[in-house]
C-alpha cells in the first residue's frame, strides 16, 4: 500500500533557504519545495517557506536527525527551531492530484501546454506550448499566469492588434509565446531581471521556434509599444507603472495580474487609466487598462 | 392630483429624447445613449402602471404590427401580441421559416410589401450566430429606400425581439424590474450584479440575454460580474464595450470562471444557461449545410461539456453566498428548474420557488417595454402622445 504523506515546513529568511533544503534532503525529506509569493503554493509577501514532504509514520525520526544538525547551522536553540515547524498531513488522494495537475497538459483556452515527456493531439484551433515544470514560473499552472492567456485570447477576438509587445517579467515566456502566435506581425520583448528565468525563457523560446519573433533579455531599453503584459506582485507593478506609461503609446494595452483582491482598488487607483476588462479567479485579480487614444490622462 | 403632476418627470424625460428615435428602429441597446434607455424604462413602467389603472392605451387606429419568429418562441410571441394590442395595431405574423433565402433582393421585396401599413416589425433571429442582428439591420434599410422613395407612407419600426447580440426588449423588461425592486436606476450604483452561466440539460441557447445583461446593466455604475465555466465564452465585442461603459459610468465590470465568486456580496443573481460561442458557430454552419449527422454528433458533444458543469446551479447554498443571503434571482423564463422541468437544472426548486412571483413582475413588464420601443419609434413627440393619453381619462372597459 501507498503511504499517506506530511508535508513538514519552516519559514526561512532568502539567504537561509538553500542550507535549510539540503538539510531537508540529508535528513530524509522525498522531496523539498521552496515556497515564495510567486510559487504555485504561495506564501504571504516576505515570507519564504522551505516544504519537505516526509511519509507518515516517519516524522518523529526526520525531526531527531534533522534538528539538532539545523539547529547548529542555523545557530538557532533546538526548542525554538521546533516550535517554528509546520506539519500538514496531506492524503494521497490530494497529493496525486496536485502532481497529476502540476505534470499533466494544461489548456488554456485555446492554448496547450505540454512537458516534454507528454504528446498531445491538438483539437483544431489549439496553440500547443512546450514547458517542462519547476524552470522557472510561468507553466500555466497558477491563476495568474491564465487570467494573462485568457485576456491575450480576448484582447484578440475583439480585434486588438498590437504590433510591439512588452512582456514584463517574462518567467519562462509564456505570456510572449501566447502573444507571437496570435500576433504574428508583433515584435515581443521578453523581460525579467532574474537571470535564471532569462536563461530558462531563452531556452524555453528556442525550443517552441519563436527564437526569431520574442527578444529575452535582463533589461529592457525603452521603445514605444502598444502591449505591455506584466504578471508581477503589487510593488512591482507600481513601481514600472511609470516606465509602462511612458513607453505605451495612444490606444495601447496595458495587462497587470498577479494582484490580489485587496490590491486591485488601490491599482485600479494610481494607475489611473481607464480600465476597459477585468477578470478575478480566487484571490487573484487581473485587469486590463487602456490608453487614451486622444489626449493625455488627467 | 392631476395625471399630468404626477408624471411630470416622465413627461419630461420623454421631451427630452423626443425625435431621437423617430423613424429608425430599436435593435441594441448599446447603440441608445442614455436618455434613450432612461425614457424607454420609464415610459415601460408608466405604460404598465397605466394598463394597471384600466386606461385605454390605443394610439393607433389602425396598422399592423407584423412579427416574424425565425424560432419558435410563444412567450415573446404573446408578449409582441399584447404590445401591439394593446396600442391599437392588428398583430400580423410572417411565417419566415417557408421562405428559405431571407437576404439580399428577397429581404428587400419582402419588407416593403409587408409594410405598406405596417407600424412596427418585431424580429426574433437569435438561431444563427454573425446573423441576427444583421437581418435586422438589413430589413431596416430596405425599409428606408423604400420610405425615402415613397413607395411607403410611413417608415414601420422595426423592433429587436432578440437576436444573435442582444435582447433588448428581455433586459430593458429586467431593467424595469430592478428599478421597481430597488426604487429608482440611480440606485444600481454599487449594487452587484452576477450574471452567470448556469447548468442545463439541454444545448444550443442563444447568448444574447448573458450579452443583453452586461451590455445594459454595465450603464449604470453597477459592479457587473460575468460568470461562466471555461469556454462558455460570449462574443468579444460585447464584453469590450460592456468593460467600456462600466468605466465611463463609474461602475465596474469583470469576468471570473468560479460561480461562487460571482455570487459572493451579490445584489442580484441571474444564473442562466447559454452554448459557447464556438458551438453557436458550429451550429450555425451545420445547420446552413444542412448537415444533420453532424449536428447530432455537436449536439451530443456539447451536452456532454455540459454536464461536467453540473455543480454550476442556483441553489440554497448559493444564494447564502450573496449579500445577506439574499439577492435579488432573476431569469428570463423559462428557467430549467432542478426535479420540475429536468432532472438537474440552472436553479433548485427551492430558490425558484422563493422567486417564483417576482419572476413573473419581471417578465410582465415585456409587453410594455416592446411598446415604449414602438411609441419612441413611430412618434417625434411622444410626450405629447403621452399627455394626451393622461388627458383622455378613457378606460378601456366598458362601465
Ligand atoms: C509571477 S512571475 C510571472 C511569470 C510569467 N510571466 C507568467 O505570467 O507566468 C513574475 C516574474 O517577474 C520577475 N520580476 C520580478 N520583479 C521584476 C522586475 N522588477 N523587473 C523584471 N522582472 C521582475 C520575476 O523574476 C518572475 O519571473
Amino acid at each position: 500500500m501507498l503511504n499517506e504523506w506530511v508535508e513538514v515546513s519552516l519559514p526561512v529568511t532568502t539567504e537561509q533557504e538553500d542550507e535549510v533544503a539540503a538539510l531537508f534532503v540529508w535528513a530524509g525529506a522525498m522531496g523539498v519545495e521552496v515556497r515564495d509569493t510567486t510559487t504555485l503554493f504561495a506564501e504571504d509577501r516576505g515570507t519564504t517557506r522551505v516544504v519537505a514532504y516526509i511519509e507518515q509514520g516517519t516524522e518523529k525520526a526526520f525531526l531527531e536527525r534533522l534538528n539538532p544538525v539545523l539547529a547548529a547551522s542555523l545557530d538557532q536553540a533546538e526548542e525554538e527551531l521546533s516550535a517554528r515547524f509546520r506539519m500538514v498531513p496531506i492524503t494521497r488522494q490530494e497529493w496525486n492530484e496536485f502532481w497529476k495537475k502540476a505534470f499533466d497538459v494544461q489548456r488554456i483556452g485555446h492554448f496547450v501546454i505540454r512537458p516534454s515527456w507528454k504528446e498531445v493531439v491538438p483539437e483544431p484551433g489549439d496553440t500547443v506550448f512546450v514547458i517542462d515544470p519547476g524552470m522557472a514560473f510561468g507553466t500555466g499552472l497558477h491563476a495568474t499566469t491564465r487570467l494573462v492567456m485568457e485576456a491575450i485570447e480576448q484582447l484578440h477576438a475583439s480585434g486588438f492588434r498590437p504590433t510591439r509587445i512588452l512582456d514584463m517579467g517574462a518567467g519562462t515566456g509564456i505570456l510572449s509565446m501566447a502573444a507571437a502566435s496570435l500576433f504574428p506581425e508583433a515584435r515581443i520583448w521578453a523581460v525579467d531581471n532574474d537571470p535564471d528565468a532569462v536563461e530558462t525563457a531563452a531556452e524555453v523560446i528556442a525550443n517552441n521556434g519563436l527564437a526569431d519573433r520574442i527578444q529575452v533579455d535582463l533589461s529592457w531599453s525603452e521603445t514605444p509599444v502598444d502591449l505591455v503584459l506584466a504578471n508581477i506582485q503589487r510593488d512591482v507593478l507600481l513601481e514600472l507603472n511609470p516606465l509602462f506609461q511612458r513607453n505605451l503609446e495612444p490606444g495601447g494595452r496595458m495587462v497587470f495580474s498577479g494582484i490580489l483582491n485587496d490590491q486591485i482598488d488601490e491599482i485600479r487607483e494610481k494607475t489611473n487609466l481607464p480600465v476597459v476588462r477585468g477578470w478575478h479567479e480566487g484571490e487573484w485579480e487581473l485587469v486590463v487598462f487602456e490608453k487614451p487614444a486622444t489626449g493625455g490622462q488627467s | 392630483m392631476s395625471s399630468h403632476k404626477k408624471y411630470e418627470q416622465q413627461l419630461e424625460l420623454l421631451k427630452k429624447v423626443s425625435g431621437k428615435l423617430y423613424n429608425r428602429d430599436y435593435l441594441l441597446t448599446w447603440e441608445q445613449d442614455l436618455d434613450t434607455i432612461t425614457a424607454t424604462v420609464e415610459l415601460a413602467r408608466l405604460l404598465s402602471e397605466l394598463h394597471r389603472e384600466g386606461k385605454d392605451l390605443r394610439v393607433f387606429r389602425s396598422g399592423l404590427g407584423v412579427s416574424i419568429f425565425r424560432d419558435n418562441s410563444t412567450r415573446t410571441r404573446f408578449s409582441y401580441a399584447s404590445a401591439t394590442n394593446m396600442l391599437g395595431l392588428q398583430g400580423m405574423d410572417l411565417d419566415e421559416t417557408k421562405s428559405q433565402i431571407a437576404h439580399g433582393e428577397t429581404v428587400r421585396e419582402t419588407a416593403a410589401m409587408i409594410s405598406f401599413l405596417t407600424v412596427a416589425i418585431g424580429i426574433r433571429d437569435d438561431m444563427y450566430i454573425h446573423e441576427g442582428h444583421s437581418y435586422m439591420t438589413e430589413v431596416g434599410r430596405a425599409l428606408d429606400d423604400a420610405y425615402e422613395n415613397k413607395v411607403l407612407a410611413q417608415r414601420p419600426a422595426v423592433i429587436n425581439l432578440q437576436c444573435d447580440k442582444d435582447h433588448p426588449t428581455q433586459s430593458m423588461a429586467d431593467l424595469s424590474h430592478l428599478v421597481g425592486m430597488f426604487g429608482g436606476l440611480d440606485k444600481l450604483r454599487g449594487k452587484r450584479i452576477a450574471m452567470t452561466w448556469a447548468y442545463s440539460p439541454s444545448y444550443g441557447k442563444p447568448l444574447s440575454v448573458a450579452q443583453g445583461i452586461i451590455g445594459l446593466m454595465t450603464r449604470f455604475g453597477a459592479d457587473v460580474v460575468l460568470a461562466h465555466p471555461e469556454g462558455y465564452n460570449v462574443m468579444p465585442e460585447v464584453l469590450e464595450l460592456s468593460g467600456r461603459q462600466a468605466q465611463a459610468s463609474g461602475g465596474r465590470f469583470s469576468q471570473t470562471h468560479s460561480m461562487e465568486e460571482a455570487f459572493r456580496d451579490a445584489d442580484v443573481v441571474y444564473p442562466k444557461s447559454w452554448a459557447p460561442m464556438a458551438v453557436m458557430e458550429e451550429r450555425t454552419r451545420l445547420l446552413r449545410a444542412g448537415e444533420n449527422a453532424a449536428l447530432k454528433d455537436l449536439e451530443k458533444s456539447a451536452l456532454a461539456e455540459n454536464a461536467r458543469h453540473k455543480d454550476w446551479e442556483c441553489n440554497d447554498k448559493m444564494m447564502k453566498l450573496t449579500k445577506g443571503g439574499d439577492a435579488l434571482y432573476m431569469h428570463c423564463l423559462p428557467a430549467d428548474i432542478s426535479n420540475v422541468s429536468c432532472a438537474q437544472g440552472e436553479v433548485s426548486a427551492d430558490v425558484f420557488e422563493k422567486y417564483r412571483l417576482r419572476t413573473y413582475h419581471e417578465a410582465s413588464y415585456k409587453p410594455f417595454v416592446i411598446a415604449a420601443m414602438i411609441l419612441l419609434t413611430r412618434f417625434e413627440r411622444v410626450d405629447h402622445v403621452i399627455g394626451h393619453l393622461l388627458e383622455k381619462d378613457k378606460s378601456r372597459h366598458v362601465k
